[in-house]
Protein backbone atom coordinates (compact mmCIF):
# COMPACT_ATOMS: atom_id res chain seq x y z
CA UNK A 1 0.00 0.00 0.00
CA UNK A 2 2.97 2.31 0.71
CA UNK A 3 4.51 1.56 -2.41
CA UNK A 4 1.53 2.02 -4.37
CA UNK A 5 0.71 5.57 -2.05
CA UNK A 6 4.11 6.11 -3.02
CA UNK A 7 3.50 5.40 -7.01
CA UNK A 8 0.15 7.72 -6.81
CA UNK A 9 1.76 10.17 -4.89
CA UNK A 10 4.52 10.78 -7.31
CA UNK A 11 2.35 10.19 -10.05
CA UNK A 12 -0.13 13.18 -10.11
CA UNK A 13 2.64 15.64 -9.74
CA UNK A 14 3.55 14.43 -13.59
CA UNK A 15 0.27 14.68 -15.18
CA UNK A 16 0.27 18.05 -13.71
CA UNK A 17 3.45 18.99 -15.49
CA UNK A 18 2.41 16.95 -18.38
CA UNK A 19 -0.89 19.27 -18.93
CA UNK A 20 0.21 22.49 -18.18
CA UNK A 21 3.34 21.68 -21.07
CA UNK A 22 0.31 20.43 -23.32
CA UNK A 23 -1.45 23.59 -22.55
CA UNK A 24 1.77 25.98 -22.78
CA UNK A 25 2.28 23.72 -26.49
CA UNK A 26 -1.54 24.70 -27.42
CA UNK A 27 -1.09 28.42 -26.54
CA UNK A 28 1.86 28.31 -28.39
CA UNK A 29 0.37 27.09 -31.20
CA UNK A 30 -3.02 29.09 -30.57
CA UNK A 31 -0.77 32.48 -31.08
CA UNK A 32 0.95 31.13 -34.18
CA UNK A 33 -2.27 30.44 -35.89
CA UNK A 34 -3.96 33.67 -34.69
CA UNK A 35 -0.45 35.59 -36.02
CA UNK A 36 -0.92 33.91 -39.63
CA UNK A 37 -4.68 34.67 -39.72
CA UNK A 38 -3.48 38.38 -38.97
CA UNK A 39 -1.58 38.59 -41.52
CA UNK A 40 -3.86 37.26 -44.33
CA UNK A 41 -6.08 39.31 -43.17
CA UNK A 42 -3.74 41.95 -43.83
CA UNK A 43 -2.60 41.01 -47.12
CA UNK A 44 -6.33 40.42 -48.35
CA UNK A 45 -6.86 44.02 -47.78
CA UNK A 46 -4.78 45.88 -50.06
CA UNK A 47 -6.02 43.13 -52.41
CA UNK A 48 -9.47 44.07 -52.22
CA UNK A 49 -8.53 47.73 -52.52
CA UNK A 50 -7.38 46.97 -55.95
CA UNK A 51 -9.99 45.50 -57.47
CA UNK A 52 -11.68 48.12 -56.44
CA UNK A 53 -9.59 50.39 -57.99
CA UNK A 54 -10.25 49.20 -61.20
CA UNK A 55 -10.86 52.61 -62.57
CA UNK A 56 -7.70 54.73 -64.29
CA UNK A 57 -5.31 54.94 -61.28
CA UNK A 58 -4.91 58.66 -61.92
CA UNK A 59 -8.40 58.98 -60.96
CA UNK A 60 -8.33 56.97 -57.92
CA UNK A 61 -8.81 58.93 -54.28
CA UNK A 62 -5.66 59.44 -52.80
CA UNK A 63 -4.08 57.16 -50.35
CA UNK A 64 -3.33 57.98 -46.90
CA UNK A 65 -0.75 55.10 -46.47
CA UNK A 66 2.03 57.31 -47.93
CA UNK A 67 4.97 57.55 -45.58
CA UNK A 68 7.22 60.30 -45.67
CA UNK A 69 10.47 58.83 -44.98
CA UNK A 70 12.47 62.26 -45.08
CA UNK A 71 12.97 65.55 -46.90
CA UNK A 72 10.20 67.66 -45.72
CA UNK A 73 10.84 70.55 -43.01
CA UNK A 74 7.90 70.57 -40.99
CA UNK A 75 7.64 66.71 -41.09
CA UNK A 76 9.00 64.47 -38.44
CA UNK A 77 10.74 61.01 -40.31
CA UNK A 78 8.63 58.34 -41.47
CA UNK A 79 5.34 60.23 -41.06
CA UNK A 80 2.30 58.86 -42.63
CA UNK A 81 -0.29 60.78 -44.50
CA UNK A 82 -1.82 62.12 -47.85
CA UNK A 83 0.35 63.01 -50.78
CA UNK A 84 -1.80 64.69 -53.61
CA UNK A 85 -0.42 66.48 -56.79
CA UNK A 86 -2.47 69.92 -57.13
CA UNK A 87 -1.72 72.38 -59.93
CA UNK A 88 0.97 73.94 -58.63
CA UNK A 89 2.08 72.25 -55.52
CA UNK A 90 3.01 68.58 -54.21
CA UNK A 91 0.95 68.57 -51.16
CA UNK A 92 1.85 65.97 -47.88
CA UNK A 93 -1.06 66.04 -45.61
CA UNK A 94 -0.31 64.57 -41.80
CA UNK A 95 -2.72 64.32 -39.10
CA UNK A 96 -0.84 66.90 -37.59
CA UNK A 97 0.71 69.08 -40.11
CA UNK A 98 0.84 69.78 -43.87
CA UNK A 99 3.77 70.60 -46.47
CA UNK A 100 4.17 71.53 -49.82
CA UNK A 101 6.72 71.50 -52.52
CA UNK A 102 5.96 74.11 -55.18
CA UNK A 103 5.95 72.34 -58.93
CA UNK A 104 8.22 75.17 -60.24
CA UNK A 105 10.88 73.80 -57.63
CA UNK A 106 10.93 70.48 -58.21
CA UNK A 107 14.87 69.49 -60.01
CA UNK A 108 13.96 65.98 -60.61
CA UNK A 109 11.61 63.38 -59.70
CA UNK A 110 12.72 59.33 -59.44
CA UNK A 111 10.80 56.27 -58.77
CA UNK A 112 11.98 53.17 -57.56
CA UNK A 113 10.23 49.59 -56.73
CA UNK A 114 10.98 48.14 -53.64
CA UNK A 115 9.34 45.94 -50.76
CA UNK A 116 8.25 46.61 -46.93
CA UNK A 117 8.38 44.10 -44.29
CA UNK A 118 4.92 43.70 -43.31
CA UNK A 119 6.16 43.45 -39.43
CA UNK A 120 8.85 46.08 -39.34
CA UNK A 121 10.16 48.34 -36.20
CA UNK A 122 9.18 47.62 -32.95
CA UNK A 123 6.20 46.23 -32.74
CA UNK A 124 7.09 44.05 -35.50
CA UNK A 125 10.17 42.96 -33.62
CA UNK A 126 8.03 42.20 -30.74
CA UNK A 127 5.49 39.83 -32.64
CA UNK A 128 8.22 37.80 -34.09
CA UNK A 129 9.89 37.29 -30.62
CA UNK A 130 6.14 36.33 -29.48
CA UNK A 131 6.00 33.53 -31.64
CA UNK A 132 7.16 30.29 -30.07
CA UNK A 133 9.72 27.87 -31.14
CA UNK A 134 11.48 30.68 -33.73
CA UNK A 135 8.48 30.76 -36.10
CA UNK A 136 9.25 34.93 -35.70
CA UNK A 137 11.64 34.25 -39.04
CA UNK A 138 8.76 32.93 -40.88
CA UNK A 139 6.99 36.51 -40.60
CA UNK A 140 9.99 38.05 -42.04
CA UNK A 141 9.10 36.47 -45.16
CA UNK A 142 5.41 37.90 -45.24
CA UNK A 143 6.52 41.92 -47.22
CA UNK A 144 4.41 43.65 -49.52
CA UNK A 145 5.67 45.52 -52.52
CA UNK A 146 5.85 49.13 -52.26
CA UNK A 147 6.89 52.31 -54.84
CA UNK A 148 9.68 54.69 -53.50
CA UNK A 149 9.23 58.46 -54.52
CA UNK A 150 12.15 60.82 -54.70
CA UNK A 151 11.41 64.20 -55.51
CA UNK A 152 14.78 66.67 -55.73
CA UNK A 153 14.18 70.70 -55.09
CA UNK A 154 15.22 73.97 -54.37
CA UNK A 155 14.21 75.97 -51.66
CA UNK A 156 13.80 79.74 -51.82
CA UNK A 157 17.65 80.67 -51.49
CA UNK A 158 18.51 78.22 -54.30
CA UNK A 159 19.63 75.07 -51.52
CA UNK A 160 19.49 71.38 -52.23
CA UNK A 161 16.90 69.52 -51.29
CA UNK A 162 15.47 66.38 -51.26
CA UNK A 163 11.79 64.35 -50.15
CA UNK A 164 11.55 60.51 -49.89
CA UNK A 165 8.03 59.04 -50.13
CA UNK A 166 6.87 55.47 -49.92
CA UNK A 167 3.44 55.03 -51.46
CA UNK A 168 2.07 51.91 -51.89
CA UNK A 169 2.56 49.69 -55.28
CA UNK A 170 2.00 51.18 -58.63
CA UNK A 171 1.28 54.99 -57.14
CA UNK A 172 4.37 56.65 -56.84
CA UNK A 173 4.39 56.10 -61.16
CA UNK A 174 0.81 58.21 -61.18
CA UNK A 175 2.59 60.70 -58.98
CA UNK A 176 5.61 61.36 -60.90
CA UNK A 177 3.07 61.38 -63.97
CA UNK A 178 1.14 63.83 -62.71
CA UNK A 179 3.27 66.15 -61.50
CA UNK A 180 5.24 66.16 -65.65
CA UNK A 181 2.04 66.81 -66.87
CA UNK A 182 1.71 69.77 -64.01
CA UNK A 183 5.47 71.34 -65.82
CA UNK A 184 7.74 69.14 -63.50
CA UNK A 185 11.13 68.45 -64.75
CA UNK A 186 11.94 64.67 -64.71
CA UNK A 187 15.22 63.89 -66.28
CA UNK A 188 13.64 59.85 -67.08
CA UNK A 189 10.54 60.17 -68.29
CA UNK A 190 7.72 58.67 -66.59
CA UNK A 191 6.57 55.06 -67.31
CA UNK A 192 3.35 53.53 -67.40
CA UNK A 193 2.42 52.33 -63.61
CA UNK A 194 4.37 48.55 -62.87
CA UNK A 195 7.05 49.28 -65.51
CA UNK A 196 10.35 49.69 -63.99
CA UNK A 197 11.86 52.93 -64.44
CA UNK A 198 15.06 53.04 -67.00
CA UNK A 199 18.33 54.24 -65.84
CA UNK A 200 20.57 57.02 -67.33
CA UNK B 1 39.31 17.90 5.18
CA UNK B 2 42.41 19.60 6.37
CA UNK B 3 41.90 22.43 8.34
CA UNK B 4 44.09 25.58 8.25
CA UNK B 5 45.46 27.55 11.38
CA UNK B 6 45.09 31.51 11.60
CA UNK B 7 48.67 31.74 11.16
CA UNK B 8 48.39 30.10 7.60
CA UNK B 9 45.29 32.17 6.66
CA UNK B 10 47.50 35.23 7.71
CA UNK B 11 50.18 34.65 5.42
CA UNK B 12 47.88 33.73 2.38
CA UNK B 13 46.04 37.03 2.88
CA UNK B 14 48.96 38.54 2.99
CA UNK B 15 50.02 36.90 0.00
CA UNK B 16 47.46 37.62 -1.92
CA UNK B 17 47.33 41.55 -0.89
CA UNK B 18 50.70 41.54 -2.07
CA UNK B 19 49.94 40.23 -5.62
CA UNK B 20 46.61 42.44 -5.77
CA UNK B 21 49.11 45.36 -4.94
CA UNK B 22 51.44 44.75 -7.43
CA UNK B 23 49.31 44.09 -10.01
CA UNK B 24 47.20 47.53 -9.92
CA UNK B 25 50.80 49.27 -9.46
CA UNK B 26 51.85 47.32 -12.76
CA UNK B 27 48.84 48.67 -14.25
CA UNK B 28 49.18 52.57 -12.89
CA UNK B 29 51.75 53.65 -14.99
CA UNK B 30 50.20 52.08 -18.44
CA UNK B 31 47.17 53.87 -17.49
CA UNK B 32 48.88 57.16 -16.60
CA UNK B 33 51.65 56.90 -19.75
CA UNK B 34 49.02 56.85 -22.41
CA UNK B 35 47.82 60.05 -22.67
CA UNK B 36 51.58 60.82 -22.32
CA UNK B 37 52.39 58.19 -25.49
CA UNK B 38 49.64 59.30 -27.66
CA UNK B 39 50.66 61.66 -30.71
CA UNK B 40 49.67 65.14 -29.63
CA UNK B 41 45.91 66.30 -30.24
CA UNK B 42 45.29 68.18 -33.76
CA UNK B 43 44.53 72.01 -33.70
CA UNK B 44 41.16 71.82 -34.16
CA UNK B 45 39.57 73.82 -37.20
CA UNK B 46 37.59 76.73 -36.68
CA UNK B 47 35.03 77.79 -39.12
CA UNK B 48 31.65 79.67 -38.87
CA UNK B 49 29.86 78.41 -41.96
CA UNK B 50 29.57 74.97 -43.76
CA UNK B 51 28.92 74.25 -46.75
CA UNK B 52 27.47 70.64 -48.16
CA UNK B 53 27.93 69.48 -51.16
CA UNK B 54 25.51 67.06 -52.63
CA UNK B 55 27.17 63.63 -52.92
CA UNK B 56 28.99 62.20 -55.84
CA UNK B 57 28.10 58.98 -56.68
CA UNK B 58 31.12 57.90 -59.17
CA UNK B 59 30.26 55.08 -61.25
CA UNK B 60 28.22 53.46 -58.30
CA UNK B 61 24.73 52.08 -59.13
CA UNK B 62 23.29 54.32 -55.70
CA UNK B 63 19.45 54.74 -56.26
CA UNK B 64 18.69 57.95 -55.94
CA UNK B 65 16.74 57.53 -52.69
CA UNK B 66 19.36 57.03 -51.27
CA UNK B 67 21.35 59.86 -52.44
CA UNK B 68 19.16 61.78 -51.03
CA UNK B 69 18.59 59.89 -47.94
CA UNK B 70 22.93 60.42 -47.28
CA UNK B 71 22.59 64.03 -47.99
CA UNK B 72 19.55 65.03 -45.64
CA UNK B 73 21.22 63.15 -42.96
CA UNK B 74 24.14 64.43 -43.40
CA UNK B 75 22.49 67.89 -43.29
CA UNK B 76 20.50 67.07 -39.92
CA UNK B 77 23.41 65.91 -38.54
CA UNK B 78 26.03 68.51 -39.37
CA UNK B 79 23.25 71.25 -37.93
CA UNK B 80 23.36 68.95 -35.25
CA UNK B 81 26.59 68.99 -34.00
CA UNK B 82 26.02 72.91 -33.41
CA UNK B 83 29.80 73.86 -34.52
CA UNK B 84 28.69 76.03 -36.66
CA UNK B 85 26.92 79.43 -37.25
CA UNK B 86 25.33 78.77 -40.55
CA UNK B 87 24.62 75.52 -42.75
CA UNK B 88 24.42 76.27 -46.61
CA UNK B 89 22.71 73.45 -48.50
CA UNK B 90 24.59 72.58 -52.00
CA UNK B 91 23.55 75.64 -54.24
CA UNK B 92 22.89 78.39 -51.34
CA UNK B 93 23.34 81.98 -52.82
CA UNK B 94 24.17 83.00 -49.28
CA UNK B 95 27.03 80.76 -48.97
CA UNK B 96 29.40 83.31 -51.11
CA UNK B 97 29.02 86.05 -48.70
CA UNK B 98 30.98 84.22 -45.69
CA UNK B 99 34.49 84.69 -45.58
CA UNK B 100 35.47 81.46 -43.97
CA UNK B 101 33.50 79.03 -45.91
CA UNK B 102 34.57 75.38 -45.29
CA UNK B 103 32.57 72.89 -47.92
CA UNK B 104 32.10 69.11 -46.95
CA UNK B 105 32.39 67.16 -50.09
CA UNK B 106 31.31 63.43 -50.40
CA UNK B 107 32.13 60.71 -52.66
CA UNK B 108 30.74 57.15 -52.77
CA UNK B 109 33.68 54.60 -52.51
CA UNK B 110 31.54 51.86 -52.20
CA UNK B 111 28.29 50.32 -52.10
CA UNK B 112 26.05 47.54 -51.70
CA UNK B 113 22.85 46.96 -51.42
CA UNK B 114 21.67 44.19 -48.84
CA UNK B 115 17.87 43.02 -48.41
CA UNK B 116 15.90 43.82 -45.48
CA UNK B 117 13.98 40.15 -45.79
CA UNK B 118 17.10 38.72 -45.68
CA UNK B 119 18.85 40.32 -42.24
CA UNK B 120 15.13 39.92 -40.61
CA UNK B 121 15.26 36.07 -41.74
CA UNK B 122 19.09 34.58 -41.68
CA UNK B 123 20.46 37.67 -39.10
CA UNK B 124 23.63 37.19 -40.43
CA UNK B 125 23.05 37.72 -44.06
CA UNK B 126 21.85 40.94 -46.20
CA UNK B 127 23.66 43.95 -44.91
CA UNK B 128 23.46 46.98 -46.44
CA UNK B 129 26.51 48.73 -46.38
CA UNK B 130 27.81 52.14 -48.12
CA UNK B 131 31.51 53.43 -47.91
CA UNK B 132 31.95 57.06 -48.39
CA UNK B 133 35.12 59.14 -48.49
CA UNK B 134 34.29 62.86 -46.71
CA UNK B 135 36.11 65.53 -47.50
CA UNK B 136 36.56 69.45 -45.54
CA UNK B 137 37.80 71.73 -47.94
CA UNK B 138 38.72 75.66 -48.33
CA UNK B 139 36.87 77.59 -50.50
CA UNK B 140 40.09 77.61 -52.93
CA UNK B 141 39.79 73.55 -52.55
CA UNK B 142 42.69 72.84 -50.13
CA UNK B 143 41.72 69.74 -48.29
CA UNK B 144 41.98 70.38 -44.72
CA UNK B 145 40.81 67.18 -43.33
CA UNK B 146 39.95 63.81 -45.10
CA UNK B 147 38.25 60.63 -44.35
CA UNK B 148 36.80 57.45 -44.89
CA UNK B 149 33.53 56.49 -43.08
CA UNK B 150 31.45 53.92 -43.33
CA UNK B 151 27.28 53.47 -42.60
CA UNK B 152 26.29 50.01 -42.01
CA UNK B 153 23.08 48.00 -41.15
CA UNK B 154 23.40 44.67 -40.35
CA UNK B 155 20.47 43.07 -38.54
CA UNK B 156 17.24 45.06 -38.33
CA UNK B 157 16.09 48.12 -40.14
CA UNK B 158 15.25 49.36 -43.72
CA UNK B 159 18.47 49.94 -46.20
CA UNK B 160 18.04 53.77 -46.05
CA UNK B 161 19.15 53.24 -42.33
CA UNK B 162 22.69 52.77 -43.85
CA UNK B 163 22.92 56.17 -44.41
CA UNK B 164 21.99 57.94 -41.22
CA UNK B 165 24.59 55.43 -39.86
CA UNK B 166 27.02 57.09 -41.76
CA UNK B 167 25.61 60.60 -41.16
CA UNK B 168 26.37 59.91 -37.22
CA UNK B 169 29.65 58.53 -38.17
CA UNK B 170 30.32 62.25 -39.48
CA UNK B 171 28.55 63.76 -36.67
CA UNK B 172 31.50 62.39 -34.26
CA UNK B 173 33.63 63.16 -36.94
CA UNK B 174 32.33 66.72 -36.82
CA UNK B 175 32.54 67.15 -32.91
CA UNK B 176 36.32 66.13 -33.16
CA UNK B 177 37.48 68.26 -36.08
CA UNK B 178 35.56 71.20 -35.27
Amino acid sequence: MNIRNGQMKSRAPVHDGDAARRAHRLAGWLVFAATLILIFTASAVPAYGQTGASTPPSQAPPDRNVQCVLGLPTMKHNTMGVLTVQPDALRFVSARAKAEISIASILDVFTNKDSKQMFSGVGGTLARTAVPYGGGRVLALFSHATEVLTVEYKDADGGYHGAIFVLPKDQASVIKAQLVAHGAHASIPPEAPGKEEKKP
Amino acid sequence: MKHRNPAEFRVLFALVLAAAGLLIAGSLPARTGAPAQAAPAAAKLTTTSIQIDLMDPGDLPIPPEFRVAVYENLVAQVEKANKFQHVYRSGNRNASSSADLVILKTTAEAYKKGSEKEREVTTVAGATSIKIKAQFTDRNGKVLLEKELEGKVRFFGGNLDATNDFAKKLFTLIGDTF
